[in-house]
């Protein structure tokens, strides 16, 4: 796992869960913190200078939290709890690609799917941490060469 | 006046947020049109009176910077204020689309900055003496 990575995506997941979801993490989910199970995943992929993806996995807790402060919304539907934790991976995409180097680069990012509740193997870089009473899980992974159809 | 906005993202969830918050900040909103993409939104201008756009950049069928291309291309639609509302952060791209007279917003952002930018616009500045209500919650981002 590359560690250049880590920082900027630490400090971009939790300034935009903040920002965007009024979501407060506490420490990472390995600080014994929320073990609950990954229940929704959306992947953001970018292509650039480098090319990769971002996945954003998130427990029950943390899906329903988010949907109901983006949308102010407490009945919010699968469709749109899945569409708040993909606003989130492509926020957090697009304010991640500055820290990727050639900062004045231009990155297309691909429109949100849905990704494998499985996380993704050889992560370059990976955050955990504990929001609320839940979890999220963020993984950047590069792929080489473009992952964004055009 | 109320404004009639034409909003451009293609995520619902983007759409309702950016709608709350205009909602909430002031802007005395009249219709609010939603499309998915550029290409929806040309088609909806066809049928739509608008008096100003705010559109994302990475979408799929047809880009913000496309959409913004096809607006100032066409006589009739070139006058139409624009304000992209995106993750782009590459300076020179958010120089190309100012030079192309759009404004920008870099989400996540604050309902005070979407409204100072929408009130910033020629023809659509705010009314002092009209109330603007505070957003409940207090300083929200978005």
């Amino acid at each position: 796992m590359t560690p250049l990575p880590q920082h900027p995506l630490r400090r971009v997941v939790i300034s935009t869960f903040e920002d965007l979801a009024m979501l407060f993490t506490h420490g990472t989910a390995n600080d014994g913190g929320p073990t609950a199970p990954v229940t929704c995943a959306a992947r953001v992929a970018f292509a650039g200078p480098r090319s990769g993806f971002v996945d954003v996995r998130a427990s029950d807790d943390v899906v329903a939290a988010a949907a109901r402060n983006m949308l102010a919304d407490d009945a919010a539907g699968p469709d749109l709890c899945f569409d708040a934790i993909a606003e989130l991976a492509n926020v957090i995409c697009g304010n991640l690609t500055p820290s990727l180097g050639e900062r004045d680069a231009v990155y297309r990012l691909a429109a949100p799917v849905r990704a494998p509740l499985v996380p993704a193997p050889d992560a370059d870089a990976c955050v955990e941490l504990a929001v609320e009473t839940g979890r999220v899980e963020v993984r950047l992974v590069f792929t080489e060469p473009a992952a964004v159809r055009s | 006046m109320p404004i009639n906005v034409l909003l451009v993202d293609d995520s619902a969830v983007m759409r309702r947020m950016i709608t709350r918050t205009l909602q909430l900040s002031g802007v005395p909103l009249g219709a609010v049109v939603p499309c998915a993409n550029g290409a929806e939104a040309l088609e909806a201008l066809r049928v739509s009176r608008v008096d100003l756009a705010l559109v994302d950049i990475n979408m799929p069928v047809m880009d913000g910077e496309q959409f913004l291309d096809h607006v100032r291309a066409d006589p009739r639609l070139a006058p139409l204020p624009v304000v992209i509302v995106s993750t782009e952060s590459s300076p020179t791209r958010v120089q190309r689309l100012r030079q192309k007279g759009a404004l920008f917003v870099h989400k996540p952002f604050t309902p005070e900055l979407l409204r100072d930018t929408i009130h910033s616009l020629p023809g659509l500045a705010h009314d002092p003496a009209a109330p603007t209500p505070a957003p409940p919650g207090g300083d929200l981002d978005f």
